[in-house]
């Protein structure tokens, strides 16, 4: 039981709902310099947190998955909050529609005349991959 | 006086009426639930974010991006500014349209260049006919405020801010108070130092990291910052729509009421005036052959 005992509460807050609201044992995220792990008694901090994959595992031992977009992580007095704009389950993804999402992503990378067309096509892409990504993983 | 016939159809023609604005005002306010509902959610995320933002100039108050207001208060005003107007498709909602196109004429006296990004069609067409320069690629309906539209326009609205083709973003929306429609304009980006943090109230949280700097933190909660302020303010005014109509509605339905009264009462009036002139005439008719009998 000694392993239940290091755990913090987590909120995750998706901008249509709150995605999770619970105690966990530790959450990976995904930061813009790569993934960012959090357990128990962090220090106080805020980092950003880039479309990616985001894990947590609760008291129970069971890791779950999610795909999230832009947002930010802040950690403080032992409180654990990750706010982004959107947050879905695998399982709930629309492998379907990602993939054209991909496509067109791909097609628009390709005609982008500026820096900004391109930033944008770029972000799409990404977003569409880590679905993807996501669902094939981490399906359950 | 008008005849019987004609009196009657305009009794049929009201009821007809009457039960249009009566439905009118049911869809709007099953409508005005349904928006309230999904809105509670986005609220708990757009607080949480504008607290993160606040906790953020409040630990590091020199923190500098793109997003964030140079202080002081500084930006050149030959800059084009862009404002979106929120405002319904349609008619029918007492003054809740009206409202928001003033608000964006007394805008365009308050700042030089103006752009206008409009969402629903009075408002597009308003500001069209009144000469005002609308972005012509921006056409998006509010009649139905989802997260996908509020999206849409957030990174519609980035694009243009990140190029640096505008300096401010304002959104006018429109707020239900005291029995009437408001309409609101408040400055989406960049964001305002002091609005978060007062004066006095500085420094006055813990030591705190940022992952990779304060900047990126930022930058990386603009996005949802947009699209949650641009979601409330669509749902806001939606519900303020919805609750104009009712208004309008209801209003409607009381005169078509008091009107229908009225003229059930000349109905009756005219027929009892018809039915006894024939009585009359019936018994006059019959008193000359009754004579001669």
């Amino acid at each position: 039981m000694a392993e239940r005992a290091y755990t913090f509460p987590l909120r995750i807050i998706a901008a249509d709902r709150i995605f999770y609201n619970g105690e966990a044992s530790s959450v990976t995220v995904t930061c813009p310099d790569g993934k960012y792990g959090i357990m128990a008694g962090h220090a106080n901090m805020a980092a950003a947190v880039a479309p990616g994959i985001l894990s947590y595992r609760t008291p129970d031992g069971d890791v779950f998955h999610a795909a999230v977009s832009d947002g930010v992580v802040k950690v403080s007095d032992g409180d654990v909050l990750i706010l982004v704009e959107s947050a879905e389950h695998p399982a709930d993804i629309d492998v379907l529609r990602a993939e054209r999402s991909a496509a067109e992503a791909e097609e628009e990378l390709k005609r982008s005349r500026s820096g900004l067309e391109f930033r944008a096509a770029s972000a799409k892409l990404s977003r569409a991959l880590t679905r993807i990504k996501a669902n094939r993983n981490y399906k359950k | 006086m008008s005849s019987l016939k004609e009196i009657k159809e305009r009794i049929e023609s009201v009821r007809e009426t009457r039960k249009i604005t009566g439905a009118m005002y049911l869809i709007s306010s099953s409508k005005l639930r349904r928006a309230r509902e999904s809105a509670a959610n986005t609220r708990i995320y757009f607080d949480a974010l504008r607290g993160e933002i606040k906790h953020i100039f409040k630990v590091s108050p020199s923190v500098e991006s793109k997003y964030v207001n140079p202080r002081p208060d500084e930006i050149p005003d030959h800059l084009t500014h862009a404002c979106i107007v929120i405002t319904s498709d349609r008619g029918l909602v007492g003054s809740y349209n009206k409202n928001a196109v003033r608000r964006a004429e007394e805008a365009c006296a308050e700042h030089t260049h103006l752009k206008f990004f409009p969402v629903g069609e009075y408002g597009r067409r308003a500001l069209l006919e009144r000469g005002y320069d609308v972005d012509e690629d921006f056409v998006f309906s509010g009649e139905n405020p989802t997260l996908q539209l509020a999206r849409k326009i957030a990174y519609y609205m980035l694009r243009l801010y990140d190029s640096g083709k505008i300096g401010r973003i304002f959104v006018i929306y429109s707020s239900f108070e005291g029995g009437a429609p408001k309409a609101f304009m408040p400055r989406l980006l960049p964001l305002n130092r002091t609005a978060y943090v007062p004066d006095g109230e500085e420094g006055a949280s813990s030591e705190f990291e940022y992952f990779p700097t304060a900047k990126d933190v930022i930058d990386s909660m603009i996005p949802g910052y947009m699209v949650g302020f641009i979601y409330g303010a669509l749902v806001e005014s939606f519900s303020c729509e919805q609750q104009s109509r009712m208004m309008a509605m209801n209003a409607a339905n009381r005169s078509a009421d008091e009107l229908l009264e009225e003229l059930t009462r000349d109905y009756m009036r005219e027929r009892q005036a018809a039915i006894t002139e024939e009585i009359t005439e019936i018994a006059a008719g019959s008193q000359p052959q009754g004579a001669g009998r």
